[in-house]
């Protein structure tokens, strides 16, 4: 667990990760709220409320009798959603980071296609 | 369900009166597991021993279930367990005898299971056991019973830390069986945290904050950063804390998340410090 987000968001970043590498596909179910309290030591009412929040947001939904599945759609929202995060923040940083050490953007962007070219080397 | 009206508890004479429970009221109404937390002599053994009726109230009212609780009518379903209080000069297998004979619908069951994963040695005499396995066990009694409410004062004092794992388990265990009002005092909060979903901090014998142990998650956090950039967001937080170091600021907050400026760091704050800082604080205030 990081320590700058609640706990309960941490999870649903970790279930999001696996939705959205498509670890869990559309309507498969996913880890059970106990699992998660097992798994990663918290509070079994944290979990349940990770799953709520889920959810409420419409990613996941309940099968009766079974558990939460992944809803349809619930991959490319969560990628629209972290996408236009990702633009905000860690876009934003890193150009903020490279005007205060004198890259240029068209440097910038040279060293970011170096990097994808060592990238798939590997 | 328990309720306290306005209740104080006053030990001693008039003239060296010590107030353990200052003009208390507290409702406790869903099943659930309840962390009682507080410094040393805040006044958690006597608000515990108050709901069970073993001391009596000087002023106010309490009831369970909607009857009037004294030490002349202690309330039936509550069952206050100290640790390392009780002296027994029986086998262990003995005593769990006893208990099974005397309360209705002990869960013999649980109390097996629960003995062989503590590795309670049943032919032992209760007096050999250790400070630690002594409460283990007279805590697995009070849990194997049906009672409604179950207050536990500081029952993992003694233990190592493998047993304080365990003894977790155990507790959530056995409310996932039998879910009632279970409440425990500990000074081990973060290990606590893991399984309790409320929290009742009282200090100065009064209640200084009851809430879920999720609303702590999210709201409890620290923001640090150069003085001039955390200072101005205190404005409309609510800030339990801070500290200063040259010109870097740490400042404890109990209240909405923020979007932090730059240069500004959000940490979570755990719930040993959240404790301090919320404790602490009104002391030092």
């Amino acid at each position: 667990m990081n320590d700058s987000l609640p706990v309960f968001q941490q999870i649903i970043e970790l279930i999001e990760n696996d939705i959205i590498t498509g670890v869990y596909q559309t309507d498969d179910l996913i880890i059970s709220t106990t699992q998660i309290a097992k798994i990663y030591s918290v509070n079994p009412t944290t979990a349940v409320k990770a799953i709520s929040k889920m959810a409420d947001a419409g990613i996941i939904y309940k099968k009766r009798g079974i558990g939460m599945c992944v809803a349809k759609g619930a991959q490319e929202n969560i990628k629209a959603r972290r996408k236009r995060i990702f633009i905000h923040k860690s876009i934003n940083t890193l150009m903020k980071e490279a005007t205060m050490l004198g890259i240029s953007t068209d440097e910038l962007i040279s060293i970011i296609k170096e990097k994808e070219g060592e990238m798939n080397h590997d | 369900m328990i309720e306290f009206t306005n209740v104080t508890k006053r030990y001693g004479r008039k003239s060296t009166k010590i107030i353990a429970i200052d003009d208390v009221s507290l409702s406790v109404s869903q099943p659930g597991i309840y962390c009682l937390l507080g410094r040393n002599g805040a006044g958690k053994t006597t608000l515990m021993k108050l709901m069970a009726g073993h001391i009596a109230a000087t002023k106010g009212q309490i009831t369970v279930d909607n009857s009037s609780v004294s030490t002349s009518r202690m309330p039936e379903g509550v069952n206050y367990i100290e640790s390392g209080a009780i002296q027994f000069n029986i086998k262990v297998a003995e005593l769990i005898k006893a208990a099974a004979d005397l309360q209705d619908g002990f869960d013999m069951e649980f109390a097996e299971k629960m003995l062989t994963m503590f590795r309670l040695d049943m032919k032992k005499n209760f007096k050999q056991l250790s400070f630690g396995m002594k409460t283990m066990l007279t805590t697995i009694i009070a849990l194997a019973n049906q009672s409604k409410i179950i207050l536990l004062d500081e029952p993992t004092l003694g233990f190592d830390a493998i047993m304080r794992d365990q003894f977790n388990t155990l507790l959530l265990e056995s409310y996932n069986t039998h879910p009632r009002i279970i409440i425990v005092s500990t000074h081990l909060i973060d290990e606590i945290a893991k399984i309790t979903e409320r929290l009742i901090i009282i200090d100065n014998g009064g209640i200084l904050l009851e809430a879920e142990i999720n609303e702590v998650d999210e709201r409890a956090y620290t923001l640090s950063g150069m003085v001039n950039l955390v200072l101005p967001l205190l404005d409309d937080l609510n800030c339990i804390g801070k500290t200063t170091m040259g010109s870097v600021m740490a400042a404890h907050i109990f209240d909405r998340r923020i979007v932090p400026p730059e240069g500004v760091a959000v940490n979570r704050l755990s719930l040993q410090d959240f404790f301090i800082q919320i404790v602490g604080g009104q002391n030092n205030a």
